[in-house]
């Protein structure tokens, strides 16, 4: 989900090219910074509708995070995009800055910020759980991907479980 | 009143184990595949079946019974013993632990919460003694004609549930599953105070402090009790009719000063003949015969 959240850079990066690497293996290297994340992010998304993974949420308030895309673009795809390229020490640099990047989003649950998800209209939300007084409840806020523009408190909806923490309501 | 589910529209399936460590519980949801979401709802139609078929019942469920080992039992979710499951059944967005099955000896039970297309839902719950993984033993398995040890663990589902809970009550399989696993015997021996305090205002010209003393160390007085207390046996009794008939069954009650007076030998048997356990008939006129019944229905005429 990291991975797919950042494929955009690298169609940028195709596009713009850069001077160490050899255009070909660049534009290989883009490609497949690409497709893979995604068609693994696709794949995940079939193996839990084959599998009926499927979770009953109760959703007791919830985060709108659009606003981050713009914090992600300023933040992400605009630094790294207008890095010059010009030697094996600028490519090892972006790489390892990418690299501490992408673990920030992983550690902090970031994965949300994803283009892909924008293109096809899906928003996410990150959902806090009731706060009854129930011991067993769950406490911990989950990520839903979602069509929904508003989701109603105390709504319960049943998504598909793509990871522990991130659901998808199709 | 019949399990209040749709059972042939299941429409999604959770499943779960309840660990518990240092005497501190806690349920964790699973991630299963469709064809173990098919498994626990067959399991939970088994369940069903099999209560059914139990000729009596649903009876309510009364902690001072001798049950078999396959009753059709009930308890309204109201009732304080069921009330753990009760939380389990209401809990939202249960935390999920790929690892519970790590630690087997953790497990004290697994359950399964399922919601049908007008969104009721049920929790089966069973005790984990055969779920527990089986690895110890070795396992062989036929893959293209071969015999070949399995290393990895194994889980065993069970046929049923030990009880189900629905919006109402908590329809009871095994007697002994829900006990066990609801730790009701601990349950029983705290809630004697409780219980005294109630019995004390519906019979008030009972001496309960001796009772209270010996029920607290003695499991089958506490059951008693708690029996007693449910079922409202105390209330209206007449003082005169419960003297006579204690001593109709040979348990010394004394009455001193106005109030009936019960010995530790005999605490037993008070709380038998209020719990309607002690009981004679005059059959052969001349020789009173008096009974002791270890389980007992009500007959409403």
């Amino acid at each position: 989900m990291v991975l797919s959240s950042i494929s955009p850079l690298f169609i940028l990066w195709a596009i713009k090219g850069n001077a160490v690497i050899p255009e070909c293996l660049f534009l290989i290297f883009c490609a497949l910074m690409v497709a893979v994340p995604n068609a693994v992010l696709a794949a995940r998304v079939w193996i839990a509708i084959r599998r009926d993974d499927r979770r009953n949420l109760t959703v007791s308030g919830y985060d709108d995070h659009r606003a981050h895309v713009i914090a992600y673009l300023f933040s992400l795809l605009l630094p790294f995009y207008r890095q010059e390229l010009e030697s094996w020490r600028d490519l090892t640099s972006m790489i390892v800055a990418l690299a501490f990047i992408v673990f920030l989003f992983w550690h902090l649950h970031l994965h949300y910020i994803n283009l892909i998800f924008a293109i096809f209209n899906f928003r996410v939300f990150t959902i806090h759980p009731p706060g009854d007084e129930n011991p067993y409840t769950g406490r911990e806020s989950l990520v839903l991907i979602t069509r929904r523009s508003h989701i109603p408190e105390g709504e319960q909806l049943t998504a598909l479980r793509l990871t522990n923490t991130l659901y998808l309501e199709n | 009143m019949s399990i209040d589910f749709d059972f042939d529209s299941i429409t999604s399936t959770e499943f779960g184990v309840g660990l518990e460590e240092n005497r501190q519980r806690a349920f964790f949801v699973m991630n299963t595949d469709a064809e173990t979401k098919k498994e626990l709802g067959r399991m939970l139609v088994d369940t069903k079946v099999s209560l059914e078929n139990v000729s009596a019942g649903p009876a309510l469920y009364s902690p001072a019974e001798k049950y078999s080992d396959r009753e059709n039992l009930y308890l309204p979710v109201a009732d304080e013993m069921v009330a753990q499951f009760v939380d389990l059944h209401t809990a939202s967005n249960l935390p999920t632990n790929d690892e519970a099955l790590e630690d087997k000896d953790k497990i004290f039970c697994y359950f399964a919460r399922f919601t049908d297309g007008s969104n009721r839902q049920v929790t089966a719950i069973r005790r984990a003694s055969q779920f527990k993984s089986i690895g110890r033993r070795r396992v062989v398995w036929v893959i293209d004609d071969t015999l070949t040890v399995v290393d990895s663990p194994l889980f065993k589902l069970d046929h049923d549930f030990d009880f189900i809970l629905d919006a109402n009550r908590v329809h009871i399989l095994r007697p002994r599953g829900l006990e066990f696993i609801g730790r009701l015997q601990e349950q029983i021996l705290a809630a004697v105070s409780r219980n005294i305090s109630v019995l004390a205002a519906e019979a008030s010209y009972v001496d309960w402090q001796s009772i209270a003393d010996y029920a607290s160390s003695h499991t089958r007085a506490a059951r008693y009790l708690a029996s007693v207390r449910s079922a409202g046996w105390a209330r209206n009794v007449d003082r005169r009719a419960l003297v006579r008939l204690c001593r109709d069954n040979g348990v010394d009650a004394r009455v001193v000063s106005g109030r009936v007076s019960i010995d530790d030998s005999d605490v037993i048997g008070f709380l038998e003949v209020l719990d309607r356990r002690r009981y004679g008939i005059a059959l052969v006129a001349g020789t009173p015969e008096n009974f002791r019944a270890t389980s007992r229905r009500q007959v409403n005429r």
